[in-house]
């Protein structure tokens, strides 16, 4: 081959060429070769290495599809994720890469076991979420080491661990969008979705 | 189309294309791919598609991310998951059928399978009554296994299954969280995050679980690593903190050498490799906005692709299609 340069814009003009002729006949399928080498009219007869194979087709014929098997529209989160809907729980905070229940969380937590206990029926996804720096799977990571930490309080305060279940949202849903100290700080944070 | 030298005149391809008007860009597409095999003796990647999360269909009080596929260059978006919840971290299959995906529409993190042609999905981890929280799902090369992250046993740790999420045993044992694995090209190695020496690293064993052993040392902060499917450039890219951004970067896994990918003003994560292994999708905060972004695997010719509204992010690149 010679210099890109000399050839890359006549490669664009080609291209734009090639559909603009192709023709609407045939079911729906990839552009599939009908003339190799042979298909050259003019020109050089030294033609390179003429592709003259058939070029792969997808999935022929076939679109992607949404999933049906979900129900569009459902809400069904249920209990779990919806960021800021009222708990009678309150969220507790964490600090900074940090998994450690503080001291001011672990005083919530105990208002919470005592609410529990008062409501025996009552089903609970401990969400754990992070602020915006950091990976995304990182993150998720360290939501789930919140939840846990959480949940394993929890049950030292003796609420039954069946009752408790943990999902890591990580950065994936924040409750404060801003991107300074005071919108992070309200994101590293379980909450309490509360079901009965 | 035909391709020739435009000093000599030589002939050097020459093609013709049949079939419907409809959808030129299939035509261009395999006509780009056929000058690049001619040209470069390699395989293009016009025909590749990307998958992502987006917010975009997310609604007032409402925060939710559904996954979509573009075609390589950012058109032809089509929406895959309706679950109106949190769909995560796709990873196509090798075959190209389908994707694997954390969803949160059970109330918790699980594992799903979408069979993109057929419009179903599978769950893989067992039902949200099981309670096994998972994340990060990568298919070993030969589609056969799903390597993923899960806190089941406690903590979150790496585990291995059948492609259908049956026969789940765990691959790591640390007191530490372990997260994001992904294989090797040919399948006999894994590549995961692991903070258990403090800050989070890029470590490897084999996919076994044994031999394990940190490959970065550069920086406090690596994650989600991405082996090059390429056995010509045996390398892993993964998101770095570099002077307090994240950056695309990959290590060379011969000489160590580390080369920074991506100098964004804002942040760049999630890489994944284009079949080829020339070429990384990521994703970038531009304009206050996670998009889509494609480059080089030297970081160079990187272009924002559009795809969209909405922040669009965690891209993983498609294989070649096949048929």
């Amino acid at each position: 081959m010679r210099t890109k340069h000399a050839l890359w814009p006549l490669v664009n003009a080609v291209a734009a060429l090639a559909v603009l002729a192709s023709s609407g006949c045939g079911p729906k399928r990839p552009p599939a070769v009908i003339a190799g080498g042979a298909g050259a009219r003019g020109g050089s007869a030294t033609a390179g290495q003429s592709g003259a194979e058939t070029p792969e087709p997808p999935f022929a014929g076939t679109e992607i599809q949404p999933i049906t098997d979900e129900t569009a529209n459902r809400d069904d989160l249920g209990n779990v994720a919806t960021g800021d809907e009222a708990s009678p729980l309150a969220d507790i905070y964490f600090e900074f890469d940090k998994s450690d229940v503080t001291d001011a969380a672990r005083a919530t937590l105990v208002r919470h076991a005592t609410w529990l206990a008062a409501h025996p029926n009552t089903q609970v996804v401990i969400e754990g979420h992070c602020d915006e720096r950091g990976t995304v799977e990182y993150n998720l990571a360290l939501g789930d080491k919140r939840a846990q930490a959480t949940r394993d309080q929890l049950v030292a305060l003796g609420v039954a661990a069946a009752r408790l279940r943990t999902a890591s949202l990580g950065k994936e849903r924040p409750i404060a969008t801003g991107h300074d100290e005071t919108a992070w700080a309200r994101n590293r944070r379980a909450h309490f979705a509360a079901s009965r | 189309m035909r391709l020739f030298f435009v000093d000599g005149g030589q002939t050097m391809l020459a093609k013709q294309y049949s079939g419907k008007a409809e959808n030129p860009r299939v035509f261009a597409h395999q006509a780009a791919d056929d000058i690049i095999a001619q040209a470069l003796q390699s395989r293009g990647v016009a025909r590749t598609k990307i998958a992502f999360t987006s917010d975009r269909d997310a609604t007032k009080g409402k925060a939710t991310k559904e996954l979509y596929i573009v075609d390589y260059d950012g058109y032809n978006p089509r929406r895959v998951t309706v679950n109106r919840s949190l769909n995560l971290l796709p990873a196509w299959s090798p075959d190209g059928r389908s994707i694997a995906y954390v969803s949160y529409r059970g109330g918790i993190p699980e594992l799903f399978l979408a069979w993109i042609y057929e419009g179903r999905s599978q769950n893989l981890t067992g039902g949200s009554d099981k309670g096994v929280q998972a994340f990060s799902p990568a298919f070993s090369p030969d589609g056969k296994r799903i390597a993923y992250a899960s806190s089941r046993s406690g903590n979150m740790e790496i585990w291995v299954a059948n492609a259908d999420g049956s026969g789940a045993r765990r691959l790591t044992s640390s007191p530490a969280l372990d997260a994001a694995p992904c294989w090797s090209p040919t399948g006999q190695e894994i590549a995961f995050t692991s903070d258990r020496t403090g800050t989070p690293q890029i470590w490897v064993m084999d996919s076994e679980g044994l031999n394990v052993r940190r490959l970065t040392t550069v920086g406090d902060y690596n994650d989600g690593a991405v082996w090059n499917p390429s056995k010509e450039h045996p390398e892993i890219a993964y998101t770095s903190r570099i002077e307090g951004r994240f950056q695309v970067a990959v290590v060379d896994l011969a000489t160590r050498q580390v080369r920074q990918v991506t100098e964004a003003s804002g942040s760049c994560e999630s890489p994944a490799w284009a079949p080829s292994g020339r070429h990384l999708v990521f994703s970038c905060v531009r304009g206050g906005k996670w998009q889509i972004v494609t480059a080089d695997r030297e970081g160079r010719r990187a272009q924002m692709l559009d795809t969209g509204p909405g922040n669009n992010a965690q891209p993983d690149w498609g294989p070649w299609p096949t048929p």
